[in-house]
């Protein structure tokens, strides 16, 4: 079966994920993608040990109790500083901390962007993008094992940096970690941005497609858009996902409109998930 | 007041009573009949010899839905210049073509139960070039029973990235154009996004205001306030709320008629329902708030 799930941002945030979980369970959800823990400003780094496993224990236990399954966790973005070896290393703490909260939750997936060594304006060459990323999932592996996490690396969309936002680097990177805990997170609209093919994307990752950040643009802005209000060849993206047989997640990241009013954000919501429910049938038919 | 929208942005479930069996289903309480170029309307209805008839059965199946036509469009444009030939005809051989067209659209809004049927102003004529267009087809709307709607227009400036004058895009045009056009017969249908678009100098708030009463027609949808997007209400940047107390303030009395026509045919057919309910709920929401 083929599973729905959407970002936690669109349902809840920390004060109400109770309430938002119960909420997108009857929307007919099966997976959240979990964002407290994506920026480093979080209060949920502010916390003791203890009070850090505590809270996502409860965050996760929740989860469960609403039939709901925390399928993947946002890493911090943006790092701390992928330029100097010290910003790195401050990263590397924060994503522990990510894939700790990830085991607290329940949670088998971390997303983690790529390490940017010339920052994000800068142009790295593929060797420099290649030393960093497989440096960067090196030094995670043994935490992830620890924490039975799949650490996934995302595209991303920096027309600049073409190294880090081609998934032939991405793939260059994994295979040369090659481990199992080592896959891709295919973000549908950065790749759009490339102006990439989606079903050759999917495709050429095939196994090591690990999770997904589907949402829509237009005009390769990077807009999140709710699927089909955008340019993205959808059909190609569902052939490429039945070709792998793919068997995970359809995981939106995109939210209600900002300026949707509040009385028909509900609405909005469900519109969202049938949109997603929709994808999944297709790739399952 | 009814809530409506356009069919033709649900061309692709087939024929256009499965259109309006989506838009009951969806919780829309009316329907825009749109007549272009083209649509279903044309071929269904519009080009065939018994096309009375035809809007007859049409009307049939539409009231056994219980779903009303409360608006409708004619074909466009009403007609135009040597500098922009249509179908490979002259300008008198076009004007001619679209005149008889727009001729029979009114008579089948008037079959359909429509109270109007918008009419586009032809862009490149003057106010009143316009009314002289637009008057020609008086006769017929009184006797269908219909009243006709005049649309605020627009054009691109070429090389810019602005929109430009065009018939009825300022508000004292669109007035002028309005103050030529007998009330009994001829009403406004202020198209919100149109008024918006930058370059034209003017807003949906300055429009209604100034139409005041003449303004009994709406064709509602966002955009980024330049280009001519037709999305769903508040995925652009008008201000909606605006837009809603300017109607409240002059007492508008027409209907909630939705043209985000960009919206609905991006969807996979299997998704039409949920879509279609969706932009109910929009159109339902700015009804309500109206209606405060």
């Amino acid at each position: 079966m083929i599973r729905t799930g959407i970002q936690s941002y669109a349902y809840f945030r920390l004060d109400d994920y109770e309430v938002g979980m119960r909420k997108m369970k009857a929307h007919g959800y099966d997976c959240i993608d979990y964002q407290e823990l994506m920026y480093a400003d979080s209060p949920l780094f502010r916390l003791s040990d203890e009070a850090f496993e505590a809270y996502l224990t409860k965050v996760g236990a929740c989860a469960q109790e609403n039939g709901l399954q925390i399928w993947q966790l946002h890493a911090i973005w943006p790092t701390v500083d992928d330029t100097t070896d010290e910003g790195r290393k401050a990263t590397i703490g924060y994503y522990k901390k990510d894939i700790l909260g990830a085991k607290y939750l329940g949670c088998q997936r971390v997303v983690l962007h790529p390490c940017l060594p010339k920052g994000w304006g800068g142009d790295a060459t593929e060797e420099e993008f290649f030393d960093a990323n497989v440096a960067m999932l090196t030094a995670l592996l043994p935490a992830a094992k620890e924490a039975g996490v799949t650490l996934c690396l995302e595209n991303m969309p920096f027309k600049k940096g073409r190294a880090f936002s081609n998934i032939e680097s991405l793939k260059a990177v994994i295979q040369a970690v090659n481990d199992e805990c080592v896959k891709a997170c295919l973000d549908t609209g950065h790749l759009y941005v490339m102006g990439d093919d989606i079903r050759e994307a999917i495709v050429l990752l095939g196994n090591d497609l690990g999770a997904l950040h589907v949402h829509d643009d237009l005009a390769r802005q990077d807009r999140h858009l709710i699927p089909f209000q955008g340019a993205i060849d959808w059909n190609g993206f569902i052939d490429g996902l039945k070709t792998i047989r793919f068997t995970g997640c359809i995981s939106l990241e995109t939210v209600v409109a900002e300026r949707m009013p509040e009385e028909l954000k509900e609405s909005f919501q469900l519109a969202l998930s049938s949109v997603a429910k929709w994808l999944a049938k297709q790739v399952e038919n | 007041m009814f809530i409506s929208t356009e069919i033709n942005s649900l061309a692709a479930l087939g024929d256009n009573k499965k259109v309006l069996k989506i838009l009951k289903e969806a919780g829309f309480t009316a329907y825009d009949y749109s007549m272009f170029y083209d649509s279903h309307a044309e071929k269904e209805v519009l080009d065939a010899d018994d096309y009375i008839e035809r809007a007859k059965a049409f009307r049939a199946y539409a009231d056994g839905l219980g779903l009303p036509c409360n608006q409708a469009h004619a074909p466009f444009p009403s007609a135009t210049s040597d500098a922009f030939p249509r179908f490979g005809m002259t300008t008198e051989e076009y004007n001619a073509f679209a005149h008889k067209k727009i001729e029979r659209a009114i008579e089948v809004a008037g079959v359909l139960g429509a109270k109007v049927i918008v009419v586009h102003p032809w862009n490149y004529y003057t106010p009143e070039e316009n009314a002289a267009l637009l008057l020609s087809f008086e006769a017929t709307a009184k006797k269908a029973g219909v009243k006709i709607g005049v649309e605020n227009m627009w054009n691109w400036n070429a090389g810019e990235p602005t929109a430009c004058a065009a018939a009825c895009s300022h508000h004292d045009d669109f007035k002028k154009h309005m103050d030529l056009l007998p009330e009994d017969t001829f009403v406004a249908c202020l198209d919100i996004g149109h008024a918006e678009m930058a370059g034209l100098n003017t807003s949906a708030v300055q429009m209604i205001e100034t139409l005041g009463d003449r303004l009994q027609s709406l064709h509602i949808h966002d955009n980024d306030q330049l280009r001519d997007q037709h999305v769903l209400p508040y995925l652009g940047k008008i201000d909606f709320s605006a837009m809603l107390a300017a109607l409240k303030k002059i007492g508008y009395q027409g209907d909630i008629t939705m043209e985000a026509d960009r919206f609905l045919p991006k969807f996979p057919v299997g998704l039409l329902g949920e879509a279609t309910r969706f932009l109910a709920s929009v159109a339902n929401y700015l009804k309500c708030e109206l209606e405060k």
